[in-house]
């Protein structure tokens, strides 16, 4: 296993692919702080905004309230990233036919789908983590700009904070990655794994608050499905931000379920996707890709 | 090429051609069902250690399909594939740790230098770094191997494909078509790398669709048709054909020779192929020269009509109905 794990490390590190998701990540999370603090910037004063939400806005980029924002940013375009690397990863191993190659040298196909697992799974944690630095980053350099650089607010609670959200972060977008596992191993391909990942994702929102708007028990199971759950746990991040989040367009028709739920409802889907995954894997054919 | 032995895997102990022959590869009644096609139908070989096996079909003869699931990429509906003793289904693990292939083509990642792949698949199978050199030079990728996957010619593909698939010192060794995309330098050392990899120990099935190479590499070959074996034996067998005599004689003396010899109660049939005689008698090829050397007729040649692998190929293939 741990020969493994090496391999699939090195591949994933060398593969130009993956450089470039958690560059895009990265830049696109200074760009959305630029821009926030460029137009609020220019609004700022004006008669023609509502002031109180500009300097909502703009507090929202400063060091001491940005994590609840960062983490928005994150479960937003990591999310995207997550989907991107994990589906092309896998689904990439059956275009190259190196599926074949791997279980030739390793025929306990669950050996070869755990480390690959674990080596994506680090990955994008470590690239949400790269991605958190960057949005702290930029959003210091505001702040410091701003004149009002100060890291007296960092406590114990603050960090404590931090780390749970990004913990939340991690529970929340974790069935979209096991679900993109899956669907590189059932499609054979990373269009598979990436596009139907994120069809599900932007998809389920629009069934979910339909079936919540037809009212009686149908209204319900949304509460069982993956993205009601989700934005409960992103909602939690609270500002004047996260009101951009979760609509799903059916703004407040939508019922949110508690954290606890959520938590739970999320991880049983990140595990039976990832089951599945073994599962389908174990039985599957490995002919050829021409 | 072949500057080098085949590498060694700790503990191997196929170095010299052993004295018993023993079953490396049984197959009894494998048979693949891809839902209504019957793409593989019970077909039972047994391949004994050292044999080169060719195996030969027309295009969706279950060729590939049968190759695919000795290498354990494709699950059998019924049937067994036994390898070095070991059961595919109940001893998976032993049994494809003992095989080595390259099937339909090679597969790498294209960001990876040649080198740095098998490196990889050393790695998992916890081979020494000098069995990547050793494979390397004997394929001859030579700078090759340290350039990316991603722009290999398919020649290049090829032989990192084979040196895969010889990587760990398998028993036995699965080979589609190897000499595809090679040039033919490549191709005639690939032809001698065969029976070397054999002579040391070795069991290799190649399936291949060039007639020649299987004849000049393969001591004993099976032909399938619609996922059934056909015809099986060696390859000598195979070609000695019905004991015509093959005579070559001036070309102005070809109709009286054809005459004198129909006039004869032990021939049966005198047919002109290709400006020789193609004769079919109850008697031996010293009788039927003595007949034509009494008419004042001598005969350049004479030799047993043997039939090319390509002509019991196409008899075999093309005949009409089922197998």
């Amino acid at each position: 296993m741990k020969a493994l794990l090496a391999i699939e490390a090195e591949k994933i590190v060398r593969r130009r692919l993956n450089q470039i998701v958690l560059a895009i990540v990265v830049v696109l999370l200074v760009v959305v702080y630029v821009l926030l603090w460029l137009a609020s910037d220019a609004l700022s004063g004006t008669s023609a905004s509502d002031q109180g939400t500009v300097e909502d806005i703009r507090s929202t980029l400063y060091l001491e309230e940005t994590v609840p924002f960062a983490i928005l940013m994150l479960y937003t375009f990591g999310f995207v990233g997550g989907v991107v690397v994990i589906g092309s990863n896998i689904g990439s191993e059956y275009t190259w036919n190196t599926i074949r190659t791997l279980t030739s040298a390793e025929p306990r196909r669950w050996r070869v789908l755990t480390a690959k697992l674990i080596a994506l799974w680090a990955l994008v944690v470590v690239g949400l983590l790269i991605g958190l630095v960057a949005a702290l980053t930029t959003s210091a350099a505001i702040t410091l700009a701003a004149g009002r650089f100060d890291l007296q607010f960092v406590d114990a609670a603050y960090i404590q904070d931090s780390v749970l959200s990004f913990l939340r972060t991690l529970v929340g977008t974790a069935p979209y990655f096991s679900l993109a596992a899956l669907l590189g191993v059932v499609g054979r391909s990373p269009t598979a794994g990436i596009a139907l990942a994120l069809g599900v994702a932007f998809l389920e929102g629009i069934v979910s608050g339909l079936m919540q708007l037809a009212g009686g028990w149908v209204a319900n199971i949304p509460l069982y499905t993956l993205d009601a759950n989700a934005d409960s746990l992103a909602l939690v991040e609270g500002g004047v931000l996260s009101d951009l989040y979760g609509q799903s367009g059916f703004g407040e028709a939508i019922q949110r379920p508690s954290v606890e739920h959520a938590v739970i409802v999320l991880l049983f889907w990140a595990f039976a996707f990832i089951s599945a995954t073994y599962w389908c894997l174990s039985r599957q054919d490995l002919p050829y890709e021409g | 090429m072949m500057a080098m032995n085949l590498p060694r895997s700790p503990g191997s102990d196929s170095g010299a051609r052993p004295a018993v022959h023993r079953t490396v590869l049984e197959i009894q009644a494998l048979t693949k069902r891809f839902g209504e096609v019957l793409a593989v139908d019970a077909i039972i070989l047994s391949v004994a250690q050292g044999e080169v096996l060719g195996l030969l079909g027309p295009n969706g003869s279950g060729k590939s399909t049968t190759l695919n699931m000795i290498l354990g990429f494709v699950r059998p509906t019924a049937g067994r594939v036994m390898i070095d003793g070991h059961d595919l289904e109940r001893d998976r693990r032993q049994a494809l740790l003992s095989v080595g292939g390259l099937v339909e083509g090679s597969a790498f990642y294209p960001y990876l230098t040649g080198r740095r792949n098998l490196w990889m698949l050393a790695r998992i199978r916890g081979l020494p770094r000098t069995s990547v050199d050793e494979v390397i030079g004997l394929v001859d990728l030579g700078q090759a191997a340290d350039r990316k996957f991603g722009g290999y010619s398919t020649g290049m593909r090829q032989r990192l494909g084979v040196a895969a698939a010889l990587l760990h010192d398998p028993k036995l060794i699965v080979l589609d078509e190897p000499t595809s995309g090679l040039d033919p330098a490549g191709t005639r050392e690939m032809r001698q790398l065969i029976p070397r990899i054999a002579a040391e120990g070795h069991t290799v099935v190649l399936a291949s669709h060039l007639l020649v190479e299987v004849e000049q590499v393969c001591q004993r070959v099976a032909i399938l048709k619609q996922g059934r074996i056909i015809a099986e034996g060696r390859v000598a067998d195979l070609l000695s054909g019905d004991g015509s005599l093959r005579i070559r004689i001036a070309e102005s003396d070809l109709a009286k020779a054809q005459g004198v010899l129909l006039s004869k109660p032990d021939v049966k049939s005198v047919t002109i192929d290709n400006g020789d005689l193609v004769v079919s008698a109850a008697i031996d090829g010293s009788a039927v020269n003595r007949m034509l050397v009494q008419e004042d007729i001598y005969a350049s040649r004479i030799e047993p009509a043997g039939r090319s692998l390509e002509s019991v190929f196409l008899e075999l293939t093309e005949a009409g109905g089922n197998p």
